[in-house]
């Protein structure tokens, strides 16, 4: 708990030392606040309209919650299915790849055109980056059962869906809970795109709408929100995953 | 208890050949002859690489060889029969299962009823020196208390053979001893088989019936050593004269 508070403080302290380096800089230089507003600016403007930004950081976080939902359903689905079934990893695995690999701003378009503008096409861009990490890190859980493992339980005459429900699942969780914070950032990632290119509320759309109408002060104010929420998004996810599976870092330790 | 003149494996001329990495012809076994009787302590010891492993997994069916014949209560071993015990290594615990519940993984995996063993297994972990233990988690233990745990765990379902991979070599002299002591009396309880595979001649003569020596690969038994020192066997018994000739005998047959 003193570390944790530990943790706080540092972190604290530094955002405001950022805070202060920024304040001065943009006094001694004279930018004018359109281009870079100081954050005093910042938080006079975040203070007046922090209701809305607040009705509009839920839609954001509800958003990226139920990408995250769906994403972990995909992945684990998708996981298992190949680390179990060698054609199942023949025929998908390069397929996953592939959509991983393609910015997932080039589908929203399409999901818009689909599924109209609004929450689906941005909740669909955050499954699409989440179920990623999770497929590929249950993929590995499964994969990575040690051969001596295999030869014990099939001389037990085990069934490899035995193998699998008492070895390779119980083994996949902490990989499971590891991609989790990643896929919870990226769940964040493809709400915030999608509300920028295909939406109408939402902390990426009023992003979108301050930037168009030069309000510095706003536009700021909201990316701060939004680096708050990523980090608490990520830590969350992150005491979770040693809150589930503690064995897996005490095994290390111990070693 | 079965009556000790039955004979649980032969093999007779037994090769195996398999392709190794890059498609050469590697060639593990080759005339291979042996015999293992019910309740028999064998252990197989020769050179690094000279098939030791690779015969076990054929006592286990996980191979078969490519020649010869190797048979099992008589008849040849296409796939893992019943009744085999296993134990690495490496303990290979279920990081995620306490140590009862490591104990009893093949009581599930072979579907039969969890309570009926509960028992036994207590049992077991009290003979190796466990009582208490059992509701641990495998990564709050030792690395010779895993040991324990791996062997009860090989012999819950009361196999008819116990096979061992060099299940002491990681672990400190006086901690490999002290699990002699407790895998002779698990073997004097059980009445279970045992092939031992390891690199200690002193660990192969102080547990076994016999010691089978094999070559350099392609392996084959060139040495029997049968060790008649009266069982059970003592801490102090490696110092006799006797368990010295006998060591003395086997390492004379290792070819380096």
């Amino acid at each position: 708990m003193r570390f944790q508070m530990n943790i706080l403080a540092e972190t604290a302290l530094s955002l405001l030392l950022a805070g202060v380096v920024w304040e001065v800089c943009v006094r001694l230089s004279g930018v004018p606040s359109y281009i870079l507003p100081a954050p005093s600016g910042v938080f006079i403007e975040a203070r007046s309209v922090l209701p809305i930004l607040g009705q509009h950081a839920w839609v954001t976080v509800s958003g990226t919650l139920t990408s995250l939902l769906l994403g972990a359903a995909l992945g684990i689905v998708l996981g298992i299915l190949i680390g179990y079934s060698t054609i199942a990893s023949k025929l998908l695995y390069p397929l996953l790849g592939g959509f991983h690999a393609v910015p997932v701003s080039a589908f929203i378009p399409i999901f818009a055109v689909w599924f109209g503008i609004g929450t689906l096409p941005k909740v669909l861009a955050g499954v699409l980056i989440a179920f990623f990490p999770i497929a590929v890190n249950v993929v590995t859980g499964l994969r990575t059962i040690e051969p001596e493992l295999w030869e014990m339980m099939r001389s037990l005459r085990a069934s490899r869906i035995q193998v699998l429900w008492k070895v390779g699942i119980p083994r996949a969780i902490p990989y499971f809970f590891a991609s989790l914070k990643i896929a919870a950032a990226g769940a964040f990632i493809g709400n915030v795109v999608g509300e920028m290119i295909a939406a109408g509320a939402g902390l990426g759309y009023v992003l979108l709408i301050a930037t168009n109408r030069m309000e510095m002060e706003l536009a700021f104010a909201t990316l701060i929100i939004l680096l708050l929420l990523g980090m608490l998004i990520f830590s969350a996810f992150d005491a979770l995953e040693k809150w589930i599976a503690p064995w897996a870092f005490r095994s290390q330790e111990s070693e | 208890m079965p009556a000790a003149t039955e004979l649980l494996y032969s093999a007779r001329d037994v090769g195996l050949r398999y392709k190794g990495a890059g498609g050469s012809n590697v060639e593990a076994l080759r005339h291979v002859d042996l015999d293992l009787k019910a309740g028999e302590f064998v252990s197989i010891i020769g050179p690094s690489g000279c098939g030791k492993t690779t015969l076990l997994k054929m006592f286990s069916g996980l191979i078969t060889p490519s020649s010869g014949r190797f048979q099992f209560k008589g008849e040849a071993l296409k796939e893992p029969p019943e009744g085999i015990g296993m134990a690495f290594q490496d303990p290979l615990l279920l990081p995620w299962r306490n140590v009862i519940d490591n104990v009893l993984l093949p009581i599930e995996v072979l579907r039969r009823p969890r309570r009926d063993y509960v028992d036994k297994a207590l049992d077991l972990l009290r003979i190796v020196g466990l009582s208490g233990f059992e509701k641990k988690s495998a990564w709050q233990l030792s690395g010779g208390m895993r040991q324990r745990v791996n062997l009860c765990r090989a012999l819950i379902a009361d196999p008819v053979v116990l096979l061992l991979d060099e299940p002491f070599g990681a672990l400190d002299a006086f901690t490999r001893e002290d699990l002699w002591i407790v895998l002779q009396e698990l073997h004097g309880r059980t009445g279970s088989s045992i092939v031992l595979i390891t690199h200690q001649l002193s660990e192969a003569v102080f547990l076994s019936d016999r010691v089978l020596v094999l070559s350099k690969r392609p392996g084959h038994v060139v040495h029997e050593e049968r060790i008649d020192i009266p069982k059970p066997r003592m801490p102090d018994t490696p110092l006799t004269p006797q368990f010295v000739q006998h060591v003395g005998n086997i390492r004379h047959r290792i070819e380096r």
